[in-house]
């Protein structure tokens, strides 16, 4: 070809270097394939491949306000297979025994038999076991990536951090509430939580709970500026990483899900509605020394006292008596008016599934409204109770609580007003420094509260020895920063607790401790206790009236 | 280092050679050695063999072999070229057909012959000499009419061709003929020629998919992803998904675990998985940079039969590669064939550097008329 006169009156080279061009054309055009090919492969596509699982979402870390880690994705890998397309299923299978136990080996042999498209060989493997198994080499043995929930800190705040299915979608806590903003959320999701506060909030509240024999018990803990949820705790409690092994009693969220009857602390709320319409004054008296006849209904007080008690001794003595005569003087529409405002007829605004609802009484009646007055006839769930504690003394105002860190300024809706919260600021305060509330005082702190014990019910009436002794506080009063509840179920009398098992002496030292160790790690000062005779004669003359109030409603024909 | 005036032989060639293509020579090998660090203990691992770095030792023991052989052929003359290539083929020839009376079957095929220490792949050196030969007796028959110089390349492409499909490996024949194909289009064949050979060409696939089993199992496993057991492309595709971009980092690959061949021929999918599409990216771009380096040297050259020659050699290694990617990306059905100086074994990588040796010699700069290197 080289010596034959072609039509082309070009040389040879001509043609040549024609020619070269063109071979590099091919060239160059099959290296853009290549490239394109491989950008579209890294860019995701897997082309036609049903079997492959669908990759799993990521998922936020949950931490805590500090940052602190309380739910993250480890990384697992996942095994499979389509037996379906095995070349040799037993033999796949019997390679496969030499990594697993004898018991899934059955499994396995089982499900690879089967003539499905697909069939789990394994779940969440460590990366050990998972390179046990490629070792093998076993062709048609697929994995993939499947991101493990765990829970570093196990137990801490299991009921409010909450967990998710294998699937990984939220089932409870904040892991359900707020499952949309979980998935592929690039930033770790911040709790209002402080893990040092809920950690000595539960010891505090399991060491009463232990000493007492009690049942179960639970513990809030919040900011009453911000709302921010601190420590939230029930017990029993569980280990987030091992929920299957955990019963309902311990999957129980106390504080959110359970609605109770709130007992004495709600005497508060009553105290404080009279005072804002102007219906008594501070100096006002009422009669404590008989029981008062509503319909076939006698309200007794738990110890009997004699005479006239102004508001604050009400408080203090936790006078039932004293209660129902404060509540006659405001009309029952005015009573359901600041129930409603301060969150106490409606379900508290959490974005939680597992929320209580408030059970309300039957109706208004005048039994109703008194019984609802000093915290009977009508269940409110923790939440509820502490956002409206808050109100009572954070001049008026109601701040939602809420379990996302607050950022930036806070809203609130005033309740009560200013001049009121001073009042029951004082009130609360002398609970504590002279009353029921003594045993949660931390010198310095000016804690200010109200003690609840609450008998249950059990059957067709209130049970006598089933109680549930509770206490809220705030501190310190003359600027709350922190409101603080605790509540333990049947706790039983001890020796040095004189045989009382009420909230002044089970669930106020609980409080106490909370105070008095979270302090500092909040950055809250004590003032300095002044020893003046003027002080002592004030806080020390009169010991803490350390027994307690309950119930005593029964029908007069029993 | 070297004065321009040093006229000893190292001297001559340390100032014609081609710096940039013997650069990108050794730095495809630098990176040759980084992947088969990464990819081969995994692999080593598996087969149970006595150190996980058994392919790793194996291979940088090669390279200064390699590396020499390839340099000492880039000090080659024309004559000398020919004579190497020539002698070289019937070396090839001889050893293709000692492979399919002694070979060692593996995997169905007689592809390999043991010499004691080194099991050697002959059809891999039949490239480079076949490339080299043909172009020297094309361009002998166009300076002499007596030497039949047409004739003599069509039957030495022959006989090679025929040795390597009775072992069989068709990926070889299919490199090797478009090797050839290239040369004689650039040689001036005749458009209803060129026709009649690609039509010739594509009766011979066919007839190979008709005929040889192996060939026809993994087309329709190619054509049909859910026949039978696509298990090493799934594999493969997976890889270069899970990469990305920038890769999983080195090392941290998994499918290196899984693949038979991970080293070899699906070197490119663990490059994909551990350093990322960027990184392929990179290399293709280094064998292309590496064509078009030697093209562009052909298109100033003067001389027929290095044109030729350089042209044929630059495409069958080009090919070669595309294979190798192309397989392990899903464009074409799997062929085993390996990339130059990046997948392990030894017969490729000495094949590789007989190439690149070559390319060498027939790039230096030479007093001829014309051309970028007196400009």
């Amino acid at each position: 070809m080289a010596k034959t006169k072609t039509i082309h009156s070009s040389s040879p080279l001509a043609i040549v270097r024609r020619r070269l061009m063109i071979v590099l054309g091919g060239v160059v055009l099959i290296m853009l394939v290549i490239a394109g090919r491989l950008v579209h492969l890294s860019l995701g596509d897997m082309g036609s491949d049903p079997f492959i699982p669908e990759p799993v979402p990521k998922r936020a870390d949950i931490v805590d306000r500090e940052g602190r880690l309380l739910a993250t994705d480890l990384m697992t890998y996942s095994v499979y297979a389509n037996p379906s397309r095995l070349k040799n299923p037993k033999e796949t299978a019997k390679a496969l025994c030499r990594v697993f136990t004898a018991q899934e080996c059955a499994t396995i042999k089982t499900s690879l038999t089967s003539k499905k498209h697909f069939v789990w060989i394994a779940r969440h493997l460590t990366p050990k076991q998972f390179y046990a198994i490629n070792y093998l080499g076993l062709p048609g043995v697929e994995s993939f990536y499947e991101p493990r929930r765990i829970y570093p800190k196990a137990r801490l705040a299991a009921h409010l951090i909450g967990y998710t299915d294998t699937d990984r979608s939220g089932l409870s806590g904040i892991e359900r509430a707020y499952d949309p903003n979980l998935v592929n959320r690039s930033s770790p999701f911040v709790l209002s939580l402080d893990s040092r506060i809920q950690d000595l909030s539960m010891r505090a509240l399991k060491e009463a709970i232990d000493k007492h024999k009690a049942v179960a018990g639970m513990v809030v803990v919040a900011s009453v500026k911000t709302g921010d949820v601190l420590a939230l705790g029930s017990y029993p409690d569980f280990d987030l990483n091992a929920v299957q092994q955990a019963s309902e009693d311990q999957r129980l969220n106390r504080p959110v899900t359970g609605v109770y009857e709130m007992g004495s602390t709600m005497k508060s709320f009553s105290i404080a509605t009279a005072l804002d319409l102007g219906a008594i004054t501070m100096i006002d008296t009422f009669p404590v020394g008989e029981p008062i006849k509503i319909g076939r209904f006698t309200i007794r007080d738990f110890k009997p006292k004699q005479g006239q008690m102004t508001a604050t001794e009400v408080m203090i003595h936790s006078s039932n008596i004293g209660t129902a005569h404060i509540i006659s003087h405001v009309s029952g529409p005015d009573q359901r008016r600041f129930l409603q405002n301060f969150g106490l007829l409606d379900t508290a605004m959490v974005p939680f599934d597992e929320i209580g609802k408030p059970m309300l009484p039957q109706n208004w009646s005048e039994v109703y409204r008194t019984t609802v007055a000093f915290g009977h006839g009508l269940s409110v769930s923790a939440m509820q109770l502490v956002q409206a504690f808050g109100a009572l003394v954070n001049n008026g105002v109601m701040v939602p609580l809420h379990f996302e860190k607050t950022v930036g300024p806070v809203m609130g809706t005033p309740v009560i007003k200013p001049e009121t919260s001073a009042m029951m600021r004082t009130i609360l305060r002398a609970v504590v420094a002279s009353g029921t509330g003594g045993k949660s005082d931390v010198p310095g702190y000016e804690v200010g509260g109200k003690t609840g014990t609450a008998e249950k019910i059990t059957g067709r009436g209130y049970s006598r020895n089933k109680r549930m002794a509770s206490f809220i506080g705030a501190y310190p009063m003359s600027d709350p920063q922190i409101v603080v509840y605790a509540m333990v179920d049947e706790p039983v009398p001890t020796k040095d607790t004189y045989g009382y098992a009420t909230g002044g002496w089970v669930a106020a030292p609980v409080v106490a401790k909370i105070v008095e160790q979270a302090s500092p790690l909040l950055g809250i000062m004590p003032k300095p206790v002044i020893e003046s005779p003027d002080a002592l004669v004030s806080d020390t003359t009169s010991p803490p009236i350390a027994d307690d109030d309950a119930v005593s409603l029964s029908p007069d024909d029993q | 280092m070297l004065e321009r005036t040093d006229t000893s032989i190292l001297g001559r060639w340390w100032w014609t050679v081609d710096k940039r293509l013997l650069g990108a020579t050794f730095l495809l090998m630098a990176l040759g050695i980084l992947f088969i660090v990464a990819a081969s203990p995994a692999v080593a691992d598996r087969i149970e063999a006595s150190s996980s770095q058994m392919f790793v030792l194996h291979h940088l023991m090669m390279l200064p072999v390699a590396i020499g052989l390839m340099l000492g052929l880039s000090l080659l003359e024309k004559k000398g070229l020919a004579r190497v290539a020539v002698l070289g083929l019937l070396g090839v020839f001889g050893a293709l057909i000692l492979t399919l009376i002694a070979g060692e079957e593996i995997k169905g095929a007689r592809r390999w012959v043991s010499l004691g220490f080194f099991s050697l792949q002959a059809s891999e050196f039949a490239k480079p000499f076949l490339a080299v030969s043909v172009a020297w007796f094309l361009a002998r028959g166009r300076e002499n009419p007596r030497v039949r110089g047409k004739t003599l390349a069509m039957l030495l492409f022959g006989l090679t061709l025929f040795l390597i499909i009775l072992q069989p490996d068709l990926g070889m024949s299919v490199v090797i003929t478009l090797g050839f194909f290239t040369q004689v289009f650039l040689a001036g064949l005749r458009w209803r020629w060129i026709v009649l050979l690609v039509l010739l060409a594509v009766c011979g696939l066919v007839g190979a998919y008709l005929l040889l089993p192996h060939v026809s199992s993994r087309v329709d496993r190619f054509l049909e992803t859910d026949a039978g057991d696509t298990y090493q492309i799934t594999q493969s595709l997976r890889a270069y998904r899970n990469g990305g971009f920038f890769g999983v980092g080195p090392g941290e690959g998994t499918i290196k675990m899984v693949l038979p061949d991970a080293h070899a021929d699906f070197v490119f999918a663990v490059v994909g998985e551990e350093f990322g599409a960027i990184v392929c990216l990179f290399v293709l771009g280094l064998i292309g940079y590496i064509v078009l380096r030697v093209w562009r040297c052909c298109y100033y050259e003067n001389d027929l039969f290095f044109i030729w020659a350089g042209a044929g050699l630059s495409v069958q290694m080009a090919l070669q590669s595309f294979v190798n990617m192309a397989s392990s990306l899903s464009l074409i059905p799997t062929k085993g064939m390996t990339l130059p100086f990046v997948s392990y074994g030894g017969s490729s990588l000495l094949a590789s550097s007989v190439v690149m040796g070559f390319l060498l010699a027939m790039t230096r700069k030479r007093p001829s008329l014309g051309g970028p290197h007196h400009a």
